[in-house]
């Protein structure tokens, strides 16, 4: 599995001089805040995907993911890696688990809204990923209440 | 009396407020939805008050009918942005969508998403992937806000309660004191500048913006406030500098690239729409509108450069981007070849032409434009043969007409170049007086 490269963290644009001549018009840097990738493994099946996965909640040594179609089916053991957007980039996956499928719904868009519960994970790793996601809410937070 | 942990507190405290609360949750998926719900029900919110919704349409009847306390939204709703429901609630009931906390859900981490969410003050914005507890927590916060606000925050929610029902006076009177509460009052100076402002009190609401920014120079409203402000006042300058700063902190969205662009072609600002033009391939946004007026703007630039020493060779270059940008819309093709063709530049039009795609290759207005390039350079007799075919076809445009009698009268033909013109007269009533004038001046 690849490691991510990494944007400029949300609102960092604060730290410069905006309106400095000389300087470029906008600032492509900030177009994305750091957000965690998954990138899965599906024992059964040996397939491996990388893009197209989207962690959309974090429950109780649970994850719910948007999936490729046909990606995995109930009961199929995964193999989960979730990297976070660091500079430099971080040496390895902030988070490496085995979990299980536990439902799949169908998506109009062809994808697949996934549950997957957690078989394996490490405790410090997953306190660390849990802490990640609720920096990254706070970063916003922050965003708003700075500029709004 | 037992001294309570103030996180316990502020729990209980909107335990208690969201109680009793109507809650909306809207979402076009079905299963988001549910986990919401579930998020919610362990809150504290009671099933009953829980409004679980799928379509924009059926959000904004649910909000006129129940009044939520809270909206929890997904960023777009179908073709719809979640953002719309907040505005078009506030245009219809200003007051109670003050008390209404309004927080946007989404998986959308890109800044332009939340910058126009500042633009649309909505009360919080959780990003996907959540947990119960990031949820929680930023529910509370902005909640706490509402419920619990400092003296400075409570300034500003009556503030903006009596600005919501119009009177102005009292309005200024609470950000005047708002200002006095808050070591950083950029709020409350953007909101007395946004009041001087409709006053036309336009040097005084300058002056009130500038001095939110002398605490953060990036503070959105006071930015965006300054650039309107600006451009009420006509001082177009200023204003592109403020939306040059604008768009440095805050990626642009579609609608104040468009703006820049239009600022960028007022104050003759050519370089900076390259610049735009960068931007826009690097936000993979396929959005019409700003498709359109970068493509104008490149070909307005483009028009420029040609009037000057960096001429022809920058000009074609700004021409192809233009047309790159609109998959050679032949709209815009057309343009660029007038353009050309008014410099003589037949050959760069006939490379321009070149772009048609096959199948629109014997399009009307391939021809037209075929035809008008042909024109530069053709034997009379041909130009005057296939500028007539053409007519035949039925292919009428203002230029086959300005070339006929042009040639016609060139060659002596006056009666068939007077012809042509009754015919343009007919065909162009509002440009008659030029035709005209063409034939005239054409005569020998």
């Amino acid at each position: 599995m690849t490691r991510v490269s990494k944007p400029a963290p949300l609102g960092s644009a604060s730290s410069e001089a905006p309106g400095d001549s000389g300087s470029p018009l906008f600032n492509l840097k900030h177009y994305r805040s750091p957000e965690p990738i998954l990138h899965l493994y599906n024992q059964v099946t040996g397939k491996a995907f990388e893009s197209e996965c989207q962690l959309l909640e974090v429950r109780n040594r649970a994850l719910v993911a948007s999936l490729p179609a046909d990606s995995v089916k109930e009961q199929n053991n995964l193999l989960l890696e979730i990297w976070l957007e660091t500079t430099p980039p971080q040496p390895g996956p902030l988070l490496r688990a085995t979990g299980k499928v536990f439902k799949i719904e169908p998506q109009e868009d062809s994808t697949l809204r996934v549950e997957v519960d957690l078989l394996q994970v490490d405790e410090k790793s997953w306190l660390a990923f849990l802490k990640a996601i609720e920096t990254a809410q706070d970063e916003f937070n922050d965003f708003l209440e700075q500029n709004g | 009396m037992t001294r309570q942990d103030p996180e316990a507190r502020d729990a209980e405290i909107f335990r208690r407020y969201i109680a009793k609360m109507k809650m909306m949750i809207v979402d076009p998926n079905a299963a988001a939805c549910s986990s919401l719900f579930g998020v919610m029900r362990e809150l504290g919110a009671h099933p009953s008050n829980l409004f679980l919704i799928h379509s924009f349409s059926e959000a904004d009847q649910m909000m006129s009918k129940i009044k939520p306390g809270l909206v929890l939204t997904e960023f777009m709703v179908g073709e719809k942005c979640g953002l719309d429901l907040l505005k078009v609630q506030r245009e219809r009931y200003p007051s109670e969508t003050l008390a209404c906390l309004f927080i946007i859900v989404t998986s959308n981490h890109s800044q332009s998403a939340a910058a126009r969410s500042l633009e649309e003050e909505v009360d919080a914005y959780i990003v996907k992937p959540y947990t119960l507890n990031s949820v929680r927590r930023t529910i509370m916060r902005a909640a706490l806000k509402k419920i619990s606000p400092s003296p400075y925050g409570r300034a500003i929610l009556e503030g903006k309660a009596v600005l919501a029902s119009g009177n102005l006076e009292a309005a200024e009177r609470f950000f005047l004191d708002a200002v006095q509460k808050d070591p950083s009052p950029c709020l409350a100076y953007s909101y007395l500048g946004e009041i001087r402002g409709v006053k036309n009190r336009l040097e005084e609401s300058e002056r009130d913006y500038q001095a939110g920014l002398k605490l953060n120079r990036t503070h959105y409203r006071c930015l965006v406030g300054l650039y309107n402000i600006q451009l009420k006042a006509k001082k177009n300058e200023a204003a592109y500098q403020t939306l040059k700063r604008l768009s440095k902190s805050f990626p642009p969205s579609a609608d104040r690239l468009s703006e820049v662009l239009r600022l960028a072609i007022m104050t003759k600002q050519y370089d900076d729409i390259e610049q735009v033009y960068q931007t826009f391939k690097s936000l993979d946004d396929n959005n019409p509108g700003v498709i359109r007026s970068l493509a104008a703007a490149l070909i307005v630039c483009g028009k420029y450069y040609l009037s000057t020493k960096l001429g022809t060779v920058r000009a074609l270059e700004l021409f192809k981007k233009a047309c790159a940008a609109t998959g050679a819309k032949s709209k815009f093709l057309r343009e660029v070849i007038f353009i050309l063709l008014e410099r003589q530049l037949h050959r760069e039009a006939a490379e321009f032409l070149s772009l048609i795609p096959p199948d629109e290759a014997q399009s009307e207005e391939a021809q037209l434009l075929r035809f008008l390039i042909f024109s530069q350079y053709g034997h009379d007799s041909l130009i005057l043969e296939q500028g007539h075919q053409l007519l035949a076809k039925g292919i009428h445009h203002e230029k086959i007409y300005e070339v006929l009698i042009k040639k016609e009268t060139e060659l002596g033909n006056i009666l068939a170049a007077e012809k042509l013109l009754t015919t343009a007269r007919e065909q162009f009533p509002g440009r008659f007086t030029h035709l005209e004038a063409l034939a005239v001046k054409s005569k020998p």
